[in-house]
């Protein structure tokens, strides 16, 4: 298995405060990587360099073989690289199939002297876009939503939409940041299926989640953060059991007898 | 008779107005309060060019060019479209909507003042007059006039509605909407915002332009006190009133606010004191507009009734008017995790 992606002693700060320090790691092609650790661990920043939303201060990140560090969120999105939102973001005012068809590309309708004057040109783009977007919010469980206006979904059918317009954009490397916060446990079963098809289909798939039932259904490796470098890397069974891990989560000096744990970090 | 069709020749003026500003507002949320200053170029621009080059001393414009109008119209709608395009690469590419406000008010003052205030370019505050009728022959009556600027302008708005339509239904649209709903998404999804939004102050710029140079072969005559800035405000008034990103509801808003609202009132009987008949009228204004966002933030003709793939919506909407779901809390049913 070769890596897709590189992350090479990336660093962030937000004003003074230092989100990544020095980050590396590495993400195989084709695996689901779990991306784990306390809150201010740097996850999410990581996603966001990685989408090119924020620019590291140092640090190079590579995917694919290119430097995508001075990479705009756009340019990302052309590489191939494909993300959801901590806060599922939709198209409020936009029906959920439109959410989804906007995601492809390139689409030939989409300038505006096309659009205005060559519709023969871009009609039959237009309905393989639309079977192809049913189809993928069915495969969500989604097909009774497709004309219903996107802000009108609930919390976690926005996550399932998100992910069916993520997948409508054919990435190849996919960011799902939480993708199961804040959803009912039957529609993070099927999320955690899905995630699974996706990754056999090909897609390399880096996630963040905070709930272990879903990492250990999913994830083929786990990289532990903590404030913002690499605790451990390695499959979810080795990391759980980490000394290292345990104190992150959960403080200082948690001992078998629970002694010390009020004054962890002391 | 004359009352009804001057008023319908503005209507349809002031729908190109609307149905332009829609596509910039409506359809991709940049929110320009410069419109008029782009009325005002296309208006001018149509004017010296089909005027000949000055002969009466003391009167000073540019281009006076003997130009047939039709070509003076496309011309005029071109230049405030070149002007809009401009003032997009120095403003809004840089600038998100709401800072972008502010910079179109003050363009467009600066703007209004360089042309009261420039003799060389645009005759300053008098302006330019005796625009020949398009007709070429001046001996028709101002209603016979009015009748034929009213086929122009109608021709002229039915294919400005017809392009509207067009954009809303492509691609293009799509991508237009996304953008007003959340840029960063389209951003993350590839796309480069600003030539979008660039094609949309364009084409936008252009139906201003055409509009305004209908307006100058309608009155003959144009001076920088009939283009205040200020006009801007009662368009988007009436856009927001008619319906935001519907087309249908730009032209409405056109006809009722513009019309029923501001313009009808020059031949309704005047009472009070008469100076402050247009103070009024703007109070009018901002009254219906009040109530509209009040009661139908979405405008009179909401955008929703263009969804084309409309069918399951607009029955999903009469299942919710049907007397047998009014009920205070409707829960849908779960339908993930369906096997």
């Amino acid at each position: 298995m070769s890596e897709i992606v590189d992350i090479r002693e990336v660093s962030f700060a937000y004003g003074g405060a230092l989100a990544v320090d020095k980050c590396s790691f590495t993400i195989e092609s084709g695996k689901v990587t779990g991306l784990i650790g306390p809150n201010g661990a740097g996850k999410s920043t990581l996603i966001e360099i990685l989408a090119g939303r924020l620019k590291p201060r140092s640090g190079t990140v590579i995917f694919d073989g290119t430097d995508v560090t001075s990479y705009g969120p756009a340019k990302c999105a052309r590489v191939g690289i494909v993300r959801t939102f901590q806060n599922a973001r939709v198209f409020a005012r936009l029906p959920v199939i439109e959410n989804v068809m906007i995601a492809a590309r390139p689409q030939s309708g989409e300038h505006a002297l096309e659009a205005m004057f060559a519709q023969r040109k871009w009609k039959g783009q237009e309905a393989t876009l639309r079977k192809e977007a049913t189809e993928l919010l069915e495969w969500l469980g989604l097909e009774n939503h497709t004309h219903q206006r996107a802000g009108t979904l609930s919390g976690g059918q926005r996550r399932l939409m998100e992910m069916a317009r993520a997948l409508m954009a054919h990435p190849k490397l996919l960011l799902l940041d939480e993708p199961t916060a804040g959803v009912f446990p039957e529609t993070s079963r099927l999320i955690a299926t899905r995630v699974k098809e996706i990754a056999e289909q090909g897609v390399t798939i880096l996630l963040i989640a905070h709930n272990m039932g879903f990492l250990s259904s999913v994830a083929d490796d786990v990289v532990v953060m903590a404030e913002g470098k690499v605790l451990v890397r390695g499959p979810l069974e080795t990391v759980r059991a980490h000394d290292e891990v345990i104190t992150a989560y959960l403080g200082a000096t948690v001992t078998q007898s629970g002694e010390g744990a009020g004054n962890a970090r002391a | 008779m004359f009352i009804l069709t001057d008023l319908l020749v503005l209507g349809c003026i002031n729908g190109i107005m609307v149905v332009g500003l829609n596509l910039q507002y409506g359809y991709s949320g940049l929110l320009n309060f410069a419109f008029y200053t782009y009325v005002a170029v296309g208006a001018y621009i149509s004017g010296v060019l089909t005027l000949g080059p000055s002969t009466t001393p003391g009167v000073t414009y540019i281009l006076g060019a003997h130009l047939p109008w039709p070509v003076a119209l496309l011309l005029g709608g071109v230049a405030a479209a070149i002007l809009g395009a401009v003032i997009f690469s120095f403003t809004v590419r840089r600038l998100r909507s709401d800072y972008l406000a502010i910079v179109t008010v003050a363009a467009a003052f600066i703007f209004w003042n360089i042309i009261n205030s420039d003799v060389n370019l645009f005759n300053g505050a008098n302006g330019i007059f005796n625009v020949p009728y398009i007709t070429g022959n001046a001996d028709l009556s101002t209603e016979q006039y009015s009748l034929i600027i009213l086929a122009l302008a109608a021709v002229v708005l039915a294919a400005c509605v017809w392009l509207s339509r067009r954009i809303f239904r492509s691609p293009f649209g799509r991508l237009l909407r996304a953008i007003r709903e959340d840029e960063d998404v389209a951003a993350a999804f590839g796309r480069t915002i600003w030539q979008s939004q660039l094609w949309m102050y364009i084409v936008g710029c252009f139906m201003a332009g055409l509009a305004g140079g209908i307006f100058v072969f309608y009155i003959t005559a144009w001076s920088p006190s009939a283009f205040l800035p200020l006009e801007s405000f009662f368009l988007l008034a009436a856009l927001i009133i008619g319906g935001s990103g519907n087309y249908w509801g730009a032209m409405l808003g056109a006809f009722i606010v513009i019309e029923g609202l501001n313009e009808l009132s020059r031949y309704t009987p005047t009472f009070g004191r008469p100076e402050l008949a247009g103070a009024f009228r703007a109070l009018v204004i901002g009254v219906v507009l009040i109530l509209v966002l009040r009661f139908r933030p979405e405008g009179i003709f909401p955008e929703r009734w263009l969804d084309w793939y409309g069918r399951k919506t607009r029955a999903a909407a009469a299942a919710r008017w049907h007397p047998a779901n009014w009920t205070l809390h409707r829960e849908e049913p779960s339908k993930v995790g369906k096997p």
